[in-house]
């Protein structure tokens, strides 16, 4: 948290009721800049949206469309033709591995045994729809023979050019880049280790040993935890094979070369590999990502002593080697993980000036000031830079820190004062926030709880809005918005979403309305069953009237709430259909005096005129 | 003459669960046979615990799930499994009208039911098809819910339906009958074998909601098949089948066996105005309502609990109804009201529970 002055005022009070006004004070901003510090970390790991899209941070978008201009179709087939041709072009650079040994403590080969190690590159490519499963390439890359448990001290031979004694593989580095028809998704080294048979092992020649440079030990131990995290430990593998040593078993280790955003995780060193134990069986493509079978541990769970003692492992040191060549172009190197915020600093700095009001060039002074209860305040150390507070984020100009303070940070409500020497920020409590989900209200009532805001990747979304792009007219960025304001309500942007962000329910069932049933309106009750089986239920139910009469009452009741008569003039069209509909009904169960009498008392209360009981009793005759 | 034969129970232990609140609800997993653990679960306050009873007497705690809502309160839970894996499943559900299904295998409440206007009563499985899922409401309605698909099948509510909470309900052993009771002292029979209810059920299993343009026809049943309020001139607010004719319970100090029309009538007709009591099972201090009694899986012994924490046992498994003996259980610390109890799936461990988070194990004695 950045320093605070308190700022004197001259009003007596006791000590100890200032000193508790000074922990309600801090209190208070201390549960949303919790919050928002939280929300900057988790959005730094797994964003879920990006600031240089939004309109008032043009600042940070680098891209322009300058080259929108000159674009023609045409030239794209040449661009991508020349890039692959470079690509051709240039020779190969090697990845070198050194194996220095296979480890087994329960191996109880005399010193000078060997094992036999087969590299195998695993291309996972990238699946396309139609295929049931990602097609996976596996490519032998080189077999070399390793000691098994060499004593300490003793390494590879020579890095580099040499080539030389067997266990060192080199491998062409456009084993990588190819694609070979497929998008390849990620590329895993497989180490097969095979143990031959003891009694061979006593014909072999006794290896020479070769002494090999050792990288400075800080590399050495980085890479080592590096890869301690990278190593594939499936659920036994910590228990290594149960002394299936003396057959000719097969251990095999994974390592996973890129990670899914393409940068190299095999940063040059020494590594430590633990391997699994397979009995005897051919190498089995890797069939599963990689990824779903590695597990985290946490280091310091982890006894690296003493686990690492009986279980197989395979140690090499890797490099890379990029030869030299005579070709001025530039090969794509692989950069090595960077941090974050290092990359952010990076970019920020090339970036064109930013948008909005023009600042002028000497840097800015932003002043904070925390108001609380309109009684007390702090002030803070200035800053000299549009750095928001709470989440570090750049940017840029005060415009863009002032929207961004506001629409991101909505737990306070900040107030701009400018100030001689830059900007001065009132932040103080929002009283007025509303923290209720503004998103889509489905997501709270979907099964299985919380789908929505799982962080476990992208969620089906289900779109309740047609709005596709929009592009509304916005004011001119000033500041003026943002100083106080004696009423709140200057005209906030009309929101662009027409329709229903609102969860509506079923009438009757009370579950929720589903999207894709919003068009259709289920709910108008007409005619429903259950009432047409109550009215029949009480006429039966009736004691002093004939069969007949219930009969016919029924018949006609029914016949005119499906049609939904409700005028009088309507009436004499209820008759006619209802003898087009029932005329042979009625005469079937002998109801022709009822209906007559019925058309009567219709008469009688006016509905229709005589004309019409005339013609239905003609109809009916008929 | 000979006299029956006598069963006794006998205390084993019992344990108090920390938060003090009434337990409203158990049930044993009676789908477990033999050799297989004897597991419950409780619900009371905002949580539902699982449990196993031991051999040697004890209760172990196996699973405990608590909602984050404070506010909320079980009333219920009812055990199933899973079609597809076999794995066990709890639904549970209480003050805030939401059923929450719980797998235990993964210890996640996997789905919830939301819809019902108002707290929920009871739940009930039908014992023939272990989807569907019988929910019973204040909201004066019962549902029925397909919890493989999510669909809700039916709504038995109306004009001619509960006209006040709806407080207990059973479905027969051959899943053809539903008989629900209630603050309206009514008891209420609904039949499941009608063409529009089994041609509904099926429909939910086959019913897509993505390709589908209108909502799933949920079966609206406004008229019961049969419907009484001579039996008991109060809320009625335990009922449950045994075999053909039905026991239930109101606060007045007496459990009714009895059958809708006559004696010797097999038919249910839905305006019948005649019910005939077969017997009466008397006991005392019971005068305040939810308090349930139960029947262990063989329909051989009937137990309840009266107010003042005492238990009475009959055993049904005579020829002659008058001759059935009653059994008392006390302890010196069980005073508070018992809302349940359960038995195991063999009969011989019965459990209730209290107002004061106490949970009883009674083992039972054979007498001679």
């Amino acid at each position: 948290m950045p320093q605070k002055k308190k700022d004197s005022f001259g009003i007596d009070k006791p000590v100890t009721e200032v000193h508790a006004d000074h922990e309600l004070f801090l209190q208070a901003f201390e549960k949303p800049t919790q919050i928002y510090r939280y929300l900057r970390s988790r959005n730094i790991l797994s964003p879920i949206f990006l600031q240089r899209t939004l309109y008032y941070m043009r600042g940070r978008m680098s891209r322009s469309h300058k080259n929108r201009m000159s674009f023609k179709l045409d030239y794209l087939l040449d661009k991508v033709t020349q890039k692959s041709e470079r690509q051709s072009e240039r020779p190969a650079s090697f990845l070198n591995i050194c194996f220095s040994g296979f480890h087994d403590g329960k191996l109880e080969g005399a010193l000078g045994d060997v094992a036999r190690v087969e590299t195998f590159i695993v291309k996972m490519c990238h699946k396309k729809r139609k295929e049931s499963s990602s097609p996976l390439m596996q490519v032998s890359v080189g077999t070399q023979d390793v000691n098994i448990n060499p004593p300490e001290g003793e390494g590879c031979g020579g890095g580099g050019g040499g080539g030389g004694r067997n266990s060192t593989l080199s491998i062409p580095i456009h084993n990588y880049t190819s694609s070979n028809g497929h998008q390849v998704k990620s590329y895993v080294l497989i180490f097969r280790v095979s143990l031959v048979h003891d009694q061979e092992n006593a014909c072999e020649p006794v290896m020479k040993r070769r002494r090999m440079s050792r990288s400075s030990s800080q590399e050495c131990q980085e890479s080592n935890l590096n890869n301690v995290g990278n190593t594939t430990m499936n659920g036994n593998s910590v228990n290594g094979g149960d002394g299936h040593s003396s057959m000719g078993s097969i251990y095999v280790g994974e390592l996973v070369m890129f990670d899914r955003h393409g940068r190299c995780l095999l940063t040059p060193g020494k590594y430590e590999l633990v391997l699994d134990c397979h009995s005897g069986e051919s190498p089995q493509l890797c069939k599963t990502s990689p990824k779903k079978n590695a597990s985290w541990e946490s280091i310091d769970t982890l006894k690296l002593d003493g686990i690492f003692n009986n279980i197989p492992i395979l140690k090499f040191s890797l490099n890379w080697n990029n030869e030299n060549t005579a070709s001025s172009l530039e090969r794509p190197r692989l950069r090595p993980l960077k941090p974050l915020d290092v990359v952010l600093a990076n970019n920020a700095s090339t970036k064109p000036k930013p948008q909005g009001v023009p600042s002028p060039e000497a840097p800015q002074l932003v002043l904070y000031q925390f108001v609380y209860n309109n009684n007390s305040r702090q002030q803070t150390e200035a800053r000299r830079d549009f750095h928001c507070p709470w989440c570090s984020l750049n940017c840029m100009a005060l415009y863009s820190l002032l929207k961004h303070l506001k629409l991101c940070h909505a737990r306070f409500s900040f107030t701009y004062v400018p100030h001689p020497k830059g900007a001065r920020i009132d932040v103080s409590l929002n009283e007025c926030y509303d923290g209720s989900y503004a998103g889509n209200p489905q997501d709270l009532v979907a099964m299985p709880a919380g789908f929505a805001f799982s962080r476990s990747g992208p969620t089906r979304r289900t779109p309740t809005t047609t709005v596709l792009v929009c592009r509304p007219k916005r004011p001119k960025p000033s500041l003026s918005e943002f100083l106080e304001q004696d009423d709140n309500d200057f005209d906030l942007p009309r929101s662009y979403i027409l329709g229903h962000n609102r969860l509506y329910h079923h009438t009757m069932t009370c579950l929720p309305i589903q999207p894709h049933e919003l068009d259709e309106d289920s709910e108008g009750e007409h005619d429903s069953e259950w009432v047409r089986h109550k009215t029949q239920m009480m006429i039966d139910e009736f004691s002093d009237v004939n069969e007949g009469e219930k009969e016919l009452m029924k018949m006609w009741n029914l016949h005119v709430m499906k049609y939904n008569f409700v005028g009088d003039s309507q009436i004499p069209l209820a008759c006619a259909m209802f003898l087009e509909t029932h005329g042979t009904e009625l005469l079937r169960k002998s109801l022709y005096r009822n209906f007559v009498l019925h058309m009567i008392s219709l008469h009688d209360f006016g509905l229709i005129g005589t004309g019409v009981v005339y013609k239905s009793i003609l109809h009916l005759q008929n | 003459m000979v006299a029956p034969p006598k069963m006794g129970y006998k205390f084993t232990c019992y344990l108090k669960e920390d938060h003090g609140q009434p337990i409203f609800g158990i049930h044993f997993n009676q789908h477990l046979r033999e050799g297989q653990p004897l597991v419950f679960a409780t619900a009371g306050s905002n949580r539902i615990s699982v449990y196993q009873c031991m051999e040697d007497g004890s209760i172990k705690l196996l699973q405990c799930y608590s909602d984050p809502d404070t506010e909320e309160t079980f009333y219920t839970v009812a055990w199933s499994y899973d079609t597809e894996t076999g794995r066990p499943i709890l639904a549970a559900a209480g003050s805030r009208g939401v059923i929450r299904i719980f797998s235990l295998a993964t210890m996640q409440c996997v789905k919830h039911f939301i819809g019902h206007g108002n707290a929920l009563n009871e739940l009930k499985f039908h014992p023939r098809d272990p989807n569907l899922l019988l929910s019973v409401s204040k909201d004066h309605a019962l549902r029925m819910w397909n919890i493989r698909t999510d669909i809700l099948v039916a709504i038995f509510g109306g004009v001619e339906a509960h006209r006040d909470e709806v407080l207990s309900a059973d479905i027969d052993v051959e899943g053809t009958c539903i008989v629900s009771c209630g603050m309206d002292h009514s008891l209420k029979i609904w039949k499941l074998t009608t063409d529009a209810m089994i041609s509904t059920i099926s429909q939910s299993y086959t019913f897509n909601p993505s390709r589908a343009v209108r909502p799933f026809p949920t079966l609206q049943q406004n008229f019961p098949d049969f419907s009484t309020r001579d039996i008991h001139r109060n809320y009625v607010d335990c009922v449950r089948w045994l075999g053909r004719f039905i026991l239930s319970k109101s606060c007045e100090n007496t459990i009714v066996c009895w059958k809708p029309g006559l004696l010797n009538q097999t038919e249910l007709k839905h305006n019948d105005t005649n019910v005939t009591i077969i017997h009466k099972f008397d006991y005392k201090e019971c005068e305040i309502w939810f308090m349930r009694f139960a029947l262990d899986f063989w329909q051989k012994v009937l137990a309840v609990g009266n107010q003042l924490g005492r238990t009475y046992v009959w055993d049904l498994d005579i020829s002659d109804p008058t001759q059935a003996r009653c059994t008392t259980l006390t302890h010196p610390k069980c005073v508070a009201p018992i809302r349940q109890t359960a038995f195991s799936r063999s009969g011989n461990i019965l459990i209730t529970v209290c107002d004061d988070a106490t949970i009883w194990r009674w083992d039972r004695v054979a007498q001679l």
